[in-house]
C-alpha cells in the first residue's frame, strides 16, 4: 500500500503523541513501557525529518530493523523490571513503525 | 466494551482488524498453536476456546464486505471517523485510513498476529503477559468458564516483545 513521507511523519508524530499522553496518565511497569515506545517513536520521527528524508522506505526499514535488533537485545538481556518494561515498549515502538513501513512499497508515494 | 482491545491479523493475503474482548488474545495465541497460515484458519482454531469470537469476527467481515466495495470506502472511513475507537467495526485494511486505524491501540492495548511471519507482536498490551505455553480457559460467550485447555506454540512462532 503506497505511503508518502508525509503520512509516514504524520502518523509518526500522532503515535507520538499518543504514547507521550499514555506515559503521563499511567503509572509503574505501563507507563516505563509507553515511555519506551514514546522515546523510538520520538526519534524515528526526527530521524524521517531529517536524514532519513532522503532514504527510501527500504532504506529507512533496514536502519531500524538493525537498531531494534539492539533494543531486543538490550530487552532479552534486562532484568530489571522497570528497565525491562521500557525497553519492551522499544521493541514495541520498532514493530510499530516497521510495520507500518512493511508494506509501504520501493519509493514513498508521490515522490 | 471496557474490557476490550483491537487485534489485527495478517495472513500475506489480507489484513484484518477488530476489536474484542481481551482475553480472546488467550484464544488467538492458543490457537497460533495450530500453525495457521490463513485469518480464517486461525478463526476456525479459536473455536476450542471461545465459542463465539469466530462468528463474531465473521459476523463483522461479511457486513464490511456489504457496505464497502472496491474504490468506495466511504462507509468504514465514516465510522472510523465518527465512532469511538472500541466501538468500531471489523474491517479489512485498505487504505491509508484502515491501516492507521489497525495499528492503533484501543483500551487494554493492540496486539498483531503476523501468520505468514508466525509473529505475534505486543505493540500494546495492558492485558496479561503472553506465554509461549500455558493454560487458556473456554470462554463460553458470556464469561470465561472453568473449563480450563492447554497449549504450546511450535519453536518457529515469536512473541516480541
Amino acid at each position: 500500500m503506497a505511503l508518502s513521507l508525509e503520512q509516514f511523519q504524520e502518523r509518526l508524530r500522532v503515535w507520538s503523541a499518543r504514547a507521550a499522553h499514555e506515559v503521563e496518565n499511567s503509572s509503574g511497569e505501563i507507563a516505563s513501557s509507553w515511555k519506551g515506545q514514546y522515546r523510538v517513536l520520538g526519534n524515528v520521527l526526527r530521524y524521517a525529518q531529517g536524514q532519513g528524508a532522503q532514504y527510501s522506505p527500504g532504506q529507512v526499514r533496514q536502519t531500524l530493523i538493525e537498531d531494534s535488533g539492539r533494543a531486543r537485545l538490550r530487552w532479552e538481556a534486562s532484568r530489571d523490571r522497570q528497565e525491562v518494561a521500557e525497553l519492551a515498549g522499544e521493541v514495541a515502538g520498532y514493530e510499530l513503525v516497521l510495520t507500518l513501513l512493511g508494506d509501504a512499497g520501493p519509493t514513498w508515494n508521490g515522490a | 466494551m471496557a474490557d476490550v482491545m483491537r487485534f489485527t491479523v495478517v495472513d500475506g493475503r489480507e489484513t484484518v482488524s477488530f476489536i474484542a474482548r481481551s482475553s480472546a488474545l488467550t484464544a488467538l495465541v492458543a490457537a497460533c498453536a495450530e500453525d495457521p497460515e490463513s485469518l480464517r484458519a486461525l478463526l476456525d482454531a479459536t473455536k476450542r476456546y471461545d465459542r463465539t469470537l469466530r462468528d463474531e469476527v465473521l459476523n463483522g467481515l461479511a457486513v464490511f464486505d456489504e457496505h464497502n466495495v472496491p474504490d468506495n470506502y466511504e462507509a468504514i472511513q465514516e465510522q472510523l471517523r465518527t465512532l469511538p475507537a472500541q466501538e468500531t467495526p471489523v474491517f479489512r485494511v485498505v487504505d491509508e485510513q484502515t491501516r492507521d486505524a489497525s495499528l492503533e491501540s484501543v483500551k487494554a492495548g493492540v496486539v498483531l498476529f503476523n501468520l505468514s511471519q508466525k509473529r505475534i507482536v505486543q505493540i500494546q498490551n495492558m492485558y496479561e503477559a503472553i506465554e509461549r505455553a500455558g493454560t487458556v480457559n473456554y470462554h463460553n460467550g458470556r464469561f470465561l468458564s472453568r473449563r480450563e485447555f492447554t497449549y504450546e506454540l511450535p519453536a518457529t512462532w515469536s512473541i516480541v516483545p
